[in-house]
């Protein structure tokens, strides 16, 4: 499934205010339970994913892809995204502070590949990276996100 | 025939920043022209599935964890950066330019 299946505009938020990298993985893992596609509990398997295993999930300057394992509590395969505003510090030196979240719940190790793949794309490519960070309407960032 | 080389990509849970891990190496794999597989592995079973690796790629926050492995490890601090993922996976395996 591409990130337009697994990504609807209701898992996407703008201006996303928190106080420091957990709240941040709360913010994006309340979109996935508002919108009933992981249990309450994920939000705190991503949490402690990142606490038992370090900030490896901040992937890229400024990118962080909280997630944790399917039994977790993940009822849909899904993506959730969020913007911080202002940026936040999740301890990953190379990369931080982390400006974007893509969230991810995975049902199993194959549905969620083919919007992995279309993320990596859209993280390596410049212009819209830029696009991406420099968003201000949610339409820009479907745009981006989408390709549409 | 020679064998093809085997690449462990490795995170925390094994599916998700691997799975990232592995879809940048695939790119990379054909970049540098050479036979070779990627496999997926959590931070709990890479020590194992690690014996029969050829190279290990994990992220520079999880390094510390592989522990003691005969095989090279490349670690990624961004993954998005192909230029110098290439050239790490180059030289851990030392290739040739």
């Amino acid at each position: 499934m591409n990130i337009k299946e697994l990504l609807p505009v209701e898992r996407i938020a703008l201006n996303v205010l928190a106080n420091d990298w957990e709240d941040a993985v709360r913010a994006v893992g309340r979109l996935m339970v508002d919108t009933g596609v992981v249990e309450e509990r994920y939000i705190d398997g991503m949490i402690a994913t990142a606490k038992e295993l370090g900030p490896y999930i901040v992937i890229a300057p400024g990118v962080a892809i909280p997630h944790s394992r399917p039994e977790d509590g993940v009822l849909t395969t899904s993506l959730a995204f969020a913007k911080l505003n202002p940026p936040v510090n999740f301890g990953n030196e190379a990369n931080d502070p982390v400006r974007v979240l893509f969230a991810l719940g995975a049902m199993d190790h194959s549905q969620h590949v083919e919007a992995l793949k279309e993320i990596a794309e859209i993280l390596s490519d410049e212009d819209r990276f830029d696009k991406l960070i420099n968003a201000v309407t949610i339409d820009e960032i479907t745009e981006t996100l989408y390709g549409d | 025939m020679t064998k093809s080389l085997k690449i462990l990509a490795v995170c925390g849970m094994g599916i998700g920043t691997s799975m990232l891990l592995k879809l940048q190496l695939d790119k990379v794999i054909k970049k540098l022209g050479i036979d070779a597989n990627v496999d997926l592995a959590d931070i709990s079973t890479a020590r194992g599935l690690a014996v029969n690796a050829d190279l290990i790629v994990t992220s520079n926050e999880l390094i510390d964890r592989i522990g003691d492995v005969t095989a090279p490890i490349v670690a990624v601090a961004n993954f998005m950066d192909l230029n110098a993922l290439t050239e790490s996976v180059r030289s851990a395996l030392k290739l040739n330019k």
